[in-house]
């Protein structure tokens, strides 16, 4: 019997009106993520008003922490250079990787794939890595570029050595550029400009647009939900980075807000949490504008580009297509090589970048990273924690960004507003927070130092980033595609399997990957929840980073490349995987832009077979 | 929409469950008896002596107590079968020969952890609170344990439960006894006991004639001034000798100065300020750069960790971060008595001082394996800014200081 669907063809949801079900599936959603999110955020901002001096004593309230935080006048230099320095890098990087997004899954650019999968690997690189790289090349005395320069006739080497200084403002952004705000933007990019419909594109050029402006009138204002998540992630994470200005700007007495909250963790015994949460809040209010601001940008229009009627295809820039190819393969290169050599390179070292020491190349690092007798049981905890999230995020994600999406069940901008929510606390006071919690919490102190407790923090880990990129891929979507199935008697969950994760399927692929690369690299969110049985790579990295007496740099290098590896391996696998699944369109697909086995077609034939209609 | 109800709801249900039905929970653990000695097994002697009574009767042999208790502690500890450790610091890296020792001597095995100190301070506390405990024995530094450990009462007194001989006998001892590192002289026991004529690196080629140097006074001189980098003495790590600096009346003289004068550097870790030195760019490090330092003068770079001679204002003896102490109902309080006893021994100061080279305050031992800068020199009289009762308020005054002066000059 076929059934009179209840669904809508303006407009952008599916579901309308408050059933039981729903009701019932927002409160449960409401409540297990406002518990998980919101709780150890409370229990931290709590805390910051409590100045007992010990644990166990009564909580003594006070506003010494917010006080004493924002008493600090240098804290107005910091917060105004992190602001120049995250306008400037992400002012640079934000239109460079646009046009790569766009080069590379709008037009007919050689190897693209293969290209857009280097950004992934880029991505993958520890962004310590990259810095510590580039200060072997750009260090104003000994970096590599500087020596060459000097064997040139017209570069002279002045007091201050140069010309390139590493450890400067300029040195700053470009170590952001090359760690990951161009390849991080590209990779969240490109699949969103995958989903573009070529008959949009041409439209504009039959009525004689060029193809610059066909970009700028066409393309980018139907992938302003792609853009403007990207945009918003990394805003609201603009107080989180400190690597990089840690490295290179202590030296020269240029610090950043992030800088300053770490500083009260690492430089105070005990540490000053309370205070650090104090400067920490200022995100909040970031997060206050960019919640409506997102939904205002989202609701203002309909960005619809895969519908029914879905055409896939590519651009022929011309010659410019062999430049823009080059440039692309140049830029890649700087991206991956720099850190690619210093890790694998320094791992063979004694001391990763000298050439002028006694025992220059060793395998004692190999030796003692494998002969540790923690790492085997570190390796099988990543690739159990890593794999699970890899594949339960982006599935459980999906189902909630299509809540939120394409549902009118009353409740979507709380539970929205719980995911921004969840970046308004760095890394490092989340993990205490979660600590708290699992103390805390009846049921979670059971699985306190268990690897389940891991398997939570690093399956919801990356929820903001998950969701919010769902949500844009959901927006590109047509209704008339589940309208299909569902006119064609497909229940909800046959048109999601059927219909929904094919045409979803590059950014679940994108998705899976970036929740195995978070769960692979975590540290802050888990140290604290980790037991010895249950360490992680990560964690054993960070040890050999951070012993108060020296260094470790090529042993933790090593077990980064561990991390590198098995990440690259599972990208390779999950891009196949989801390349033959999801929609494609390449050159051969294009090349009969006439004749079109396109995705729109696709995907009615997808309901048709969910229905038995197409057999 | 049921079906996503179904499969959202399932999906977290599954997540929840997984959250509550951990396989294994770590248990509240229930401190377990001291260890009651044994009788001990007559010896060969004895049992001759009572198949022959004819035999010109021999006084009755005396049973040592020391031995029973140790072999019945050892039978406990052995009963545990774990010891939970967490080894902070320079040895936390190297101390593999001590777990195979451990485990060879008593089949005990050690699971130790190492890391952060601060990190280790917040988990151990947030247990504690929820009534979980998980560590047995802890080796690290002053700070953390004198600030936060022992307020918290998350220590047990040491004094009952060191029992070896060869522990307890103060002829094996620098200072003549043990050295307690915490005021009330109960809580936590320094081994390690490196002496240093000045905690300042320095390039050997920059400066050659380090003699020239004989005060603190003198590194604030135009001559040494854009060559200094340091660490952040703002860092509650590097804090351990600053209270040497203001005793010596040092912060007129010289810490003013230093920040005002002489355009320091502040590196981002002791690697980037030890490499910064070796290849020339800066003359003198400051603040802890020595571990960091020694690795690249064994490589054979132009480096040395610490000066020569003692400077006027005098060297010093710190136990760094080289205590040890015990958990307040640590999980396995037989095992965690043994290794504290087994720790202070012999064996186990001789494999600590092979580890990195430091000095262990025992004396009874070969020193062939000690770094020679770190032993402490005839005819040299040594501060020992942690013996005194203040030095934790101490350091705190000093990091006030230093937090409020630095912002001053740009830092």
């Amino acid at each position: 019997m076929m059934r009179t669907p209840a669904l809508v063809s303006r407009g952008r949801a599916v579901i309308r009106g408050q059933s039981p079900t729903g009701a019932f599936v927002m409160a449960v959603l409401i409540i297990v993520f406002g518990v998980y999110i919101v709780y150890p955020v409370i229990l931290i901002f709590i805390n910051s008003f409590n100045v007992a001096e010990r644990v166990r004593d009564p909580f003594v309230f006070s506003f010494d922490n917010w006080r004493m935080a924002f008493s600090d006048a240098s804290l107005f230099v910091a917060l105004r250079n992190t602001f120049v320095v995250y306008f400037l890098y992400t002012g640079i990087s934000f239109p460079v990787a646009i046009v790569i997004a766009w080069l590379l899954a709008r037009t007919k650019m050689k190897f693209s794939y293969g290209l857009e999968f280097m950004f992934w690997v880029s991505f993958m690189l520890p962004g310590i890595a990259v810095t510590i790289g580039w200060t072997y090349l750009l260090d104003p005395h000994i970096g590599f570029i500087n020596q060459l320069l000097w064997k040139l006739p017209f570069f002279e080497r002045s007091f201050d050595g140069g010309p390139f200084n590493i450890y400067s403002v300029p040195g700053i952004i470009w170590a952001h550029l090359m760690a990951n705000a161009i390849s991080q933007k590209v990779m969240l990019l490109t699949p969103a400009f995958r989903n573009m419909d070529l008959s949009m594109e041409e439209a504009a050029r039959v009525s004689g647009a060029s193809n610059v402006r066909t970009m700028m009138r066409v393309t980018l204002p139907v992938m302003v939900p792609a853009l403007s998540v990207v945009f918003m992630l990394n805003i609201v994470r603009i107080f989180q980075s400190f690597e990089t200005e840690q490295i290179l700007g202590t030296p020269i007495n240029f610090y950043v807000y992030s800088t300053k909250i770490f500083q009260f963790v690492r430089y105070f015994d005990p540490p000053e949490y309370g205070q650090a949460t104090a400067l920490a809040s200022l995100t909040l209010i970031i997060i206050a504008v960019v919640i409506p601001l997102q939904r205002w940008l989202l609701n203002r229009r309909r960005y619809t580009t895969v519908t029914g009627s879905f055409r896939p295809g590519l651009i022929d820039l011309g010659p410019w297509q062999w430049v823009s190819w080059g440039a692309i393969v140049f830029l890649v290169a700087l991206l991956t090589v720099v850190p690619v050599l210093v890790l694998v390179g320094g791992s063979f070292m004694t001391r990763v970048g000298w050439f002028n020491i006694n025992e220059v190349w060793t395998l004692r690092h190999w030796q003692d990273v494998l002969g540790d007798r923690f790492f085997m049981q570190a390796l099988r905890t990543t690739i159990i924690l890593s794999m699970s999230t890899a594949i339960i995020s982006p599935l459980l994600f999906s189902m909630v960004a299509y809540v939120l999406v394409r549902t009118r069940w009353r409740g979507r901008a709380i539970l929205d507003s719980l995911f921004w929510m969840s970046a308004s606390i760095p890394g490092m006071l989340a993990g205490l927070g979660l600590l708290w919690v699992f103390l805390g919490t009846p049921g979670l102190v059971a699985i306190y130092g268990t690897i389940f407790a891991l398997l939570l923090v690093v399956i919801l880990q990356g929820k903001l980033t998950s969701t919010q990129l769902i949500k844009g891929a959901y927006l590109q979507m047509g209704l008339d595609l589940e309208e299909a199935a569902r006119v064609a008697g497909a229940g909800w969950f046959r048109t999601y399997l059927r219909i929904w994760l094919p045409l979803i399927m590059p950014t679940l692929v994108l998705i899976g990957t970036i929740n195995f690369v978070l769960s692979a690299q975590a540290t802050a969110s888990i140290i604290l929840l980790a037991s010895r049985g249950t360490t992680t790579l990560s964690i054993l990295a960070l040890e050999k980073m951070t012993h108060a007496d020296g260094t470790l740099l090529e042993q933790a290098g090593i077990v980064s490349l561990f991390i590198v590896g098995m990440t690259v391996v599972v990208a390779l696998i999950a891009r196949r995987f989801g390349l033959v699944l999801g929609v494609r369109h390449d050159v051969r697909s294009t090349a009969a832009s006439n004749a079109p086995v396109d995705a729109g077609s696709q995907g009615i034939a997808a309901a048709n077979q969910a229905t038995g209609l197409g057999r | 929409m049921r079906k996503l109800a179904l499969v959202l709801v399932s999906t977290l249900a599954l997540l929840m469950t997984v959250a509550a039905c951990g396989s294994d929970p770590t248990p509240t653990p229930t401190p377990q008896p001291t260890a009651t000695p044994v009788p001990p097994t007559p010896t060969p002697t004895a049992m001759a002596m009572a198949d022959n009574p004819t035999a010109t009767p021999t006084p009755e042999p005396t049973v040592d107590p020391f031995e029973a208790e140790w072999e019945a502690l050892i039978a406990a500890a052995k009963e545990e079968g774990k010891l939970d450790a967490f080894i902070c610091c320079a040895l936390g890296r190297r101390f593999d020969a001590h777990v195979d020792a451990f485990q060879e001597n008593f089949g005990i095995e050690i699971v130790s952890a190492t890391g952060s100190s601060r990190q280790q301070a917040d988990r151990v506390l947030a247990e504690r609170a929820a009534g979980v405990y998980s560590l047995d024995v802890w080796t690290g530094g002053l700070t953390t344990t004198n600030t936060r450990l022992v307020p918290e009462g998350a220590l047990t007194d040491l004094r009952p439960l060191l029992i070896h001989p060869d522990v307890l006998d103060g002829d094996n001892w620098y200072f003549g006894e043990l050295f307690w590192g915490d005021p009330e002289m109960k809580y936590i026991v320094g081994y390690g006991g490196n002496a240093s004529n000045a905690p300042i690196s320095y390039n050997t080629d920059l400066l050659p004639d380090p003699t020239a140097i004989q005060s603190y006074v003198d590194l604030v001189k135009p001559e040494f001034v854009g060559k200094i980098v340091m660490r952040d003495p703002r860092e509650a790590g590097t804090a351990n000798n600053h209270p040497f600096y203001f005793d010596q009346g040092l912060d007129e003289t010289y810490l003013t100065p230093l920040f005002r004068d002489m355009e320091v550097v502040i590196a981002s870790d002791a690697r980037q300020a030890a490499e910064w030195l070796a290849q020339g760019r800066f003359t003198l490090c400051l603040f802890t750069c020595g571990t960091e330092v020694e690795e690249l003068k064994d490589q054979g770079l132009p480096v040395q960790d610490q000066f020569p001679h003692p400077l006027k204002e005098g060297a010093t003896i710190g136990t760094g971060g080289n205590n040890i102490f015990v958990m307040d109902q640590a999980p396995h309080p037989n095992a965690a008595q043994l290794f504290l006893n087994w720790m202070l021994g012999p064996e186990a100061q001789t494999l600590y001082q092979e580890a990195n080279g430091d000095n262990s305050l025992r004396i009874d031992i070969s020193k062939d394996n000690v770094v020679p800068g770190n032993l402490p020199k005839e005819g040299i009289e040594y501060l020992v800014p942690s013996a005194d009762p203040g030095h934790q308020s101490k350091i705190d005054d000093a990091l006030d200081w230093f937090r409020a002066e630095l912002p001053k000059y740009g830092y």
